[in-house]
């Protein structure tokens, strides 16, 4: 789509202006204020400018100050003629006092519906306002600024390929990074110390732990509204508690009122009570001692009479306590009597005994020598054997010969008649004998003759005292002489036992002595009598006893009242006394039926008044204790904090939404700058590197683009371009080639037009000869509407010359 | 006797209005004080025999200037007629220790009757033929309201007896746990009293501007509270005739009045109206709350300060709630602003499920946009 004509009747400060594009290059020339920016905007607003003015709307007011004719005027218009693959477009517009908008379509159709006019407009367009103002109007600074920044930034590395990303995200003059940078900023100014995922402080930092600096609003009014919410429940809690002592305080004062009002009424009969007291026990203590002497009264004739009857049984009980004496004396004699013929009869057993022992010892000759000797014979007997035994020898007969036999003789044994094939031992001494031999043998240096002599002289001497004593053996020769020891021993204790029973007397006195008892009788026995005798006595120790208390009654009673006249007329003084006290008693206050006695009443005065005097200390105590809390009260209630609990609730969670909002924006961020870095920017890269080439006069070759978009020198292929070294000129003109290749990359097929605002100004001749062949390529396929004040410029590019008068 | 009776309630004189700024909260602050001399007069020029508080004359037992219990006390010395009645409410009430009351008292007159034990109490050394049964607060909450006593009394037949009361109303007070001094219609029915005066409840009660042989009452308060306070403040006037009929009506007594409305905005129109509808009636006596939300066009966004600007100039105070109101950022708009390709036009229709989102968005790219 391109553009056929302009005209305008009036427009800022165009008058009656029509002129005519053609397709390819069109040079708009004209001096400084002639119109040239004015045109373009004219086209601008034809295109896009609604015609309904709001004037609240602040671009529609800087839209008629900038071009409503000055100093009148109130209308302002514009006709524009498109011209695309279907046909022309005619959009006409006006602006101010009789606003109106009008499109022509290639079918004739007529649209005059601002609404209508859009909506067809923006379907031929192919592209929104936004594309058409940052690219194909933009003033070619814009351009330039827009490298500028991108190279300028820290994050620009030397690839073009990261220009080009870059210059093409960031046509609207919205640069990448910053954008990012303002959406941390953001989330951080929202978000910061707040954990998104549990929905709560991070670490669990609430107002018991609260962050104290650097934290996000998010979180300010979390703290914010829980701080409302604990002074509310504080403040809340304080009123129940204020509302509660006053309750108690109330109910203690009642208390206190009924406890003072009952010890009152209590402390009014309490004289009489205490008075009471003091008179009451006197009557119990006449009443006791009334009963006393009754008894008295009672008991003194029956004591006497009871006296007299107990001294006559005490006497009867003596004198049959001494027939009992007398038997008990007797029954002793017969005892000792027993005792003594038991001893004599003992004392001439143990004699018999003696006797029979002493004839056995006799029976027995065996002395201590003779032990000794038996055991002499018997060791040297068996010290020669052990000498003769120390060697041993065997020897075994293999043949023989000899016509006799041959005999073997081994240590102190008899000689032996052996065989061939026989084997024969000996513990120190063999001796072989037969007619034509005799062989002995020892073991070491022993006299064996002499030894067995020896042996022999000792066995011989053992035997024949053995049989002297009339034993087999020492063993047997030990035993007799063991119980010959023992007879001795049975004799000597025999005797000892006799001189115990005589204890110092002599037998014949024994026995003299038992003869002398002679016939006792029949008599009861000792325990018998001694049982009798007890069962008596205690008999009388209980009519003593009794006697003893009738006694001392009596005694007391007659020491206090002399005799029973003196008691009557004590009966009579006790009860005129009770009398008087039981009259005092009448005439006081009646004591209360719920109170037994005095005491009773007493207790529950004292009660009353411990009870009373606590309360009040209580009383004073909690008083203390309602001016505390009066004090502690807060200024605002529960209620009046709710409303500002609400609002600040209300903030949180409109600033938490916003912090979620931002954290999908986050999201999304990343995703399309993540897409937007996978696109394929070949197109552009292309068209770019073809544009350069040419602004390089082919110093750059268009094959030389490596697949990371890296631009080589023709002349070195390792040599890269450092963006930041392009000279002044050179920004332009790369400017001027993005520009382009951005434009040809967002027409695509189709074509379109492209508004450039003197963009040679500043590149010399050469540079500026590049930048006009660049041009031109471009407008072989799209048509481009430069304008210029220089006819030199104008000159150069060629193409259609429209002259602005 | 026929008596007139000018009843109100819930004065509230001391309230802090924290959330509000300088000036307006000052101004607040006197207002309730203000509306009582305000009221005077107006019962003085009814010539009412009776000026009754049924209770919260004070916002709270404590943190009021002596200089503020003092004025209102001297304020109710000007009042005209035979008696002044207050009753102790549920943010004033009285437990015999409460100095607030001890100050009031001290600066009162004899006409002044202050009613904080439940005994009746006979108007006749006023003049009048009336028995007054108060039912006062002794705390701050209760789950049992304190009109039991009444029950047990004899009245006088021959008086115009009137229970003056103060406590949620069943049906017209949101009181969810029963933690006010909680009354039904039927209860206060059942006690042989001719008139109830309540206070508490926040609206007036029985929503009409005039009634007739009506027996239970509640004024409201007389002067708005806050933003949930949607009337102009209210007292009743109240005639009983010889026969003990009863004919009411409603006086305004309020200054200022609370804003707190939701507006859904479309266009710049829509914001003309917001800003017609408050500059209407009074608006320096108006504190307002507007919610604004919808999707307006950028110049719209725009022109909603200049609102804001003209609204803040001439009501006493303006809050503002735009959060739900944003830019309605369509394809059309991105593709006005942006070029085809461009990463914020790419971003932008990542987001396009989501306007705050994408709202939010635009913004950001607005402000980064060299």
């Amino acid at each position: 789509m391109i553009i056929k004509e302009y005209r305008c009747g009036r427009f800022a400060g165009l008058k009656d202006k029509s002129l005519e594009f053609t397709d390819g290059l069109n040079v708009v020339l004209g001096n400084n204020e002639s119109g040239k920016s004015t045109l373009i905007e004219g086209i601008h607003a034809a295109m896009f400018k609604a015609t309904k003015q709001d004037r609240r709307s602040v671009a529609d007011k800087t839209f008629y100050a900038k071009f409503m004719p000055l100093p009148d005027g109130d209308s302002i218009d514009s006709r524009l003629v498109l011209v695309c693959a279907e046909g022309e477009y005619t959009i006409s517009r006006e602006w101010g006092a009789n606003p109106s908008a009008e499109l022509l379509t290639p079918k004739a159709e007529k649209f005059v519906s601002e609404e209508k006019v859009k909506q067809v407009l923006d379907e031929v367009l192919m592209f929104g306002e936004g594309t058409y103002s940052n690219i194909f109007f933009s003033k070619q600074t814009h351009f330039r600024e827009a490298l500028e920044r991108i190279t300028k930034s820290p994050e620009t590395t030397s690839e073009i390929s990261t220009l080009l990303r870059k210059a093409i995200m960031e046509l609207d003059g919205v640069s990448v990074d910053e954008l990012g940078a303002k959406i941390d900023e953001e989330l951080d100014r929202l978000l910061k110390r707040w954990d998104v995922e549990r929905d709560c402080p991070e670490n669990n930092r609430g107002i018991n732990n609260p962050y104290k600096t650097g934290i996000g609003e998010v979180l300010a009014y979390y703290y914010e509204k829980e701080n409302l919410l604990r002074d509310m429940e504080e403040a809340k809690s304080k009123q129940m508690q204020y509302e509660q002592i006053s309750s108690q305080l109330k109910d203690l004062e009642e208390q206190i009122a009924s406890l003072q009002q009952q010890k009152e009424q209590m402390e009014q009969i309490e004289e009489d009570v205490l008075k009471r007291s003091q008179l009451e026990p006197k009557i119990d203590q006449y009443n006791k001692d009334l009963g006393r002497l009754m008894e008295i009264n009672q008991q003194w004739p029956k004591h006497e009479l009871e006296l007299e009857h107990l001294k006559k049984e005490l006497t009867e009980l003596e004198q049959e306590n001494e027939k009992l004496e007398q038997e008990k004396a007797q029954a002793a004699k017969v005892l000792e009597k027993e005792a003594l013929q038991k001893k004599v009869d003992k004392i001439n057993e143990l004699r018999q005994l003696m006797q029979q022992k002493t004839e056995e010892a006799k029976s027995i000759t065996i002395t201590k020598e003779d032990i000794s000797a038996l055991e002499k014979y018997q060791q040297d007997m068996r010290t020669a054997e052990a000498k003769m035994q120390a060697g041993v020898m065997i020897g075994k007969l293999i043949s023989y010969s000899g016509k006799t036999d041959l005999t073997v003789t081994r240590d102190l044994e008899e000689p032996e008649i052996i065989k061939p094939g026989d084997t024969f031992k000996a513990n120190g001494f063999i001796r072989l004998e037969s007619d034509h031999l005799s062989l002995e043998l020892k073991s070491g240096d022993m006299d064996f003759a002499e030894l067995r002599n020896q042996y022999e002289n000792n066995k011989e001497n053992l035997e024949a005292l053995l049989q002297k004593l009339g034993v087999n053996n020492i063993e047997a020769a030990k035993l007799k002489k063991e119980e010959l020891n023992g007879i001795h021993n049975d004799i000597v204790s025999l005797e000892k036992q006799i001189t115990g029973l005589l204890d110092g007397a002599e037998y014949e006195e024994l026995a003299a002595q038992l003869s002398s008892y002679g016939d006792l009788g029949h008599v009861r026995d000792l325990a018998t009598i001694e049982s009798a005798m007890k069962e008596l006595n205690d008999k009388k120790v209980g009519l003593l006893v009794k006697r003893e208390s009738l006694e001392t009654n009596i005694a007391k009673w007659q020491s206090e009242y002399g005799d029973v006249n003196g008691l009557l007329e004590q009966i009579i003084e006790v009860k005129m006394a009770k009398k008087e006290v039981e009259a005092e008693i009448e005439k006081l206050a009646p004591l209360p039926s719920e109170f037994e006695n005095t005491d009773m009443y007493r207790a529950k005065l004292v009660g009353l008044r411990k009870s009373y005097e606590e309360n009040r200390d209580a009383l004073q105590a909690l008083n203390r204790e309602y001016l505390d809390i009066e004090n502690s009260l807060p200024e605002l209630s529960y209620e009046d904090m709710k409303e500002a609990y609400q609002q600040a609730e209300e903030t949180f969670i409109h600033k938490l939404e916003q912090g979620k909002k931002l954290l999908k924006i986050k999201a999304a961020f990343e995703a399309t700058r993540a897409q937007i870095d996978d696109s394929s920017f070949k197109p552009v890269a292309d068209a770019f590197s073809r544009y350069v080439v040419t602004l390089t006069d082919g110093n750059f070759a268009s094959g030389d683009i490596s697949n990371d978009f890296e631009l080589k020198l023709a002349k070195d292929d390792n040599t890269n371009i450092p963006v930041e070294l392009l000279s002044t000129g050179t920004y332009d003109a790369v400017a001027l080639a993005l520009r382009l290749a951005v434009a040809e990359y967002i027409f695509g097929d189709r074509k379109g037009f492209i508004i450039l605002d003197d963009c040679l100004v500043d590149l010399d001749p050469d540079r500026k000869q590049a930048a006009v062949n660049l041009i031109k390529k471009f407008a072989e396929k799209h048509q481009v509407i430069f304008t210029t004040c220089s006819p030199e410029t104008a000159d150069l590019l060629g193409g259609t010359i429209i002259h602005m008068s | 006797m026929p008596i007139k009776i000018f009843h109100t309630a819930d004065l509230h004189i001391g309230m802090k209005f924290n959330s509000y700024p300088e000036p307006v909260k000052s101004q607040l602050q006197q207002a309730r004080l203000e509306v009582l001399p305000k009221m005077l007069s107006i019962a003085n020029k009814e010539n009412c025999h009776l000026f009754v508080v049924a209770g919260d004359l004070f916002h709270n037992i404590k943190g009021i200037n002596k200089k503020t219990i003092v004025q209102t006390a001297q304020y109710l010395e000007e009042f005209q007629g035979e008696c002044v009645l207050v009753l102790p409410g549920n943010h004033d009430y009285d437990n015999d220790r409460i100095d607030l009351w001890d100050t009031f008292q001290k600066n009162v007159g004899d006409k002044t009757i202050f009613l904080n034990q439940e005994a009746p109490v006979s108007l006749t050394d006023y003049g009048l033929e009336a028995t007054i049964y108060p039912a006062p607060c002794h705390s701050k909450h209760s789950d049992t309201n304190n009109i039991g006593w009444i029950g047990e009394q004899e009245v006088d037949p021959q008086h115009i007896n009137i229970g003056i009361a103060h406590g949620s109303l069943q049906g017209i007070s949101p009181d969810i746990e029963s933690s006010y001094f909680y009354m039904t219609p039927q209860e206060l029915e059942k006690l042989p009293m001719d008139l109830w005066l309540l206070g508490h409840t926040h609206v007036v009660y029985p929503a009409h501007e005039a009634v007739k042989d009506w027996k239970v009452f509640n004024p409201g308060t007389p002067e708005p509270d806050g933003l949930d306070c949607r009337h102009k403040g209210h007292a009743w006037l109240i005639n009983v005739d010889d026969h003990k009929r009863i004919t009411a009506n409603v006086v305004s007594t309020g200054t200022y009045r609370f804003l707190d409305e939701n507006y859904t905005i479309t266009s710049a129109d829509d914001l003309d109206h917001l800003q017609a509808s408050l500059l209407k009636e009074g608006p320096e006596t108006t504190i307002a709350r507007i919610h604004l939300s919808g999707r307006v066009s950028g110049d719209t966004y725009s022109y909603r300060q200049e609102i804001y600007q003209t609204l803040e100039q001439s009501l006493a105070h303006l809050i503002i709630d735009d959060f739900n109101l944003g830019i309605k950022i369509t394809p059309e708009k991105i593709s006005q602003e942006f070029t085809e390709g461009s990463f914020p036009q790419q971003l932008l229709k990542a987001l396009a499920d989501d306007e705050d989102a994408m709202q939010m968005a635009y913004e950001l790219i607005l402000g980064v946009k060299k």
